[in-house]
């Protein structure tokens, strides 16, 4: 786990938001399939290169993509020879994830999901920022110049 | 004054979104103000996407040019 990993990451990332006027994207990762991590990981490293802020909240199939097992399986929603094709164009799951992380994009980890399938912060990969819940999220959400997506 | 500037370039073509935008990006991340940045690409989102980040960015896009679908671009660090 990494060692910004507090309790007030995400509020001290509101806060300086608010201040500095930026926009920001906020999204929902729900899903645990590759199909849906890659369109968020593209808006979200995006949305970094455009000067504005990124979250990514991932919550129930989503936090399969923030364990390390889970992560590799997300391919499965692809065929072989599309896994393939993919793989000689774009970086993996994994990799696509830590560029995001690098390239300032905040990964949240939802409390109530770890809950619910006996999930704990040790399991999780080390991109993870924090592990928040659903009252954290909506004040990410409620930022002025926030654009929230639920995926 | 204008002094002479320094044009780097980075050929984009065969990558596709977000790619084109993110390398570039992280290029011209690395110049000073005034310096160009001269983008080949041939992704047919190129043209609007190259048009947003010089937008939201504020980094002028001086030249956005087409030739036999090859795309021409040339940013320029503010």
């Amino acid at each position: 786990m990494s060692a910004g990993m507090t309790a007030g990451h995400a509020t001290a990332t509101v806060e300086s938001a608010k201040r500095e006027g930026k926009k920001s994207l906020v999204l929902v990762m729900s899903k645990g399939g590759a199909d849906m991590a890659y369109p968020a990981l593209i808006l979200a490293t995006t949305a970094r290169a455009l000067g504005m802020d990124a979250h990514i909240y991932f919550t129930f199939w989503g936090m399969q993509l923030l364990t390390p097992e889970g992560r590799k399986k997300s391919m499965d929603v692809f065929p072989p020879d599309m896994q393939k094709a993919i793989a000689a164009k774009f970086p993996s799951v994994e990799q696509f994830m830590q560029q995001a992380k690098q390239a300032g994009v905040h990964i949240h980890a939802c409390s109530p999901t770890m809950d619910m399938f006996g999930m704990t912060k040790a399991g999780l990969v080390h991109e993870v920022d924090d592990v928040i819940g659903a009252s954290t999220y909506l004040e990410l959400a409620s930022h002025p110049d926030a654009l929230t997506l639920f995926i | 004054m204008a002094e002479a500037q320094t044009m780097t370039r980075f050929d984009a073509r065969g990558l596709f979104c977000p790619m084109p935008i993110l390398k570039a990006s992280a290029i011209l991340e690395t110049l000073h103000t005034g310096q160009q940045l001269e983008v080949l690409a041939d992704d047919p989102a190129a043209p609007s996407d190259f048009a947003a980040y010089s937008r939201r960015t504020g980094h002028p896009l001086r030249e956005s040019t087409e030739d036999a679908g090859t795309y021409r671009f040339v940013l320029e660090h503010k």
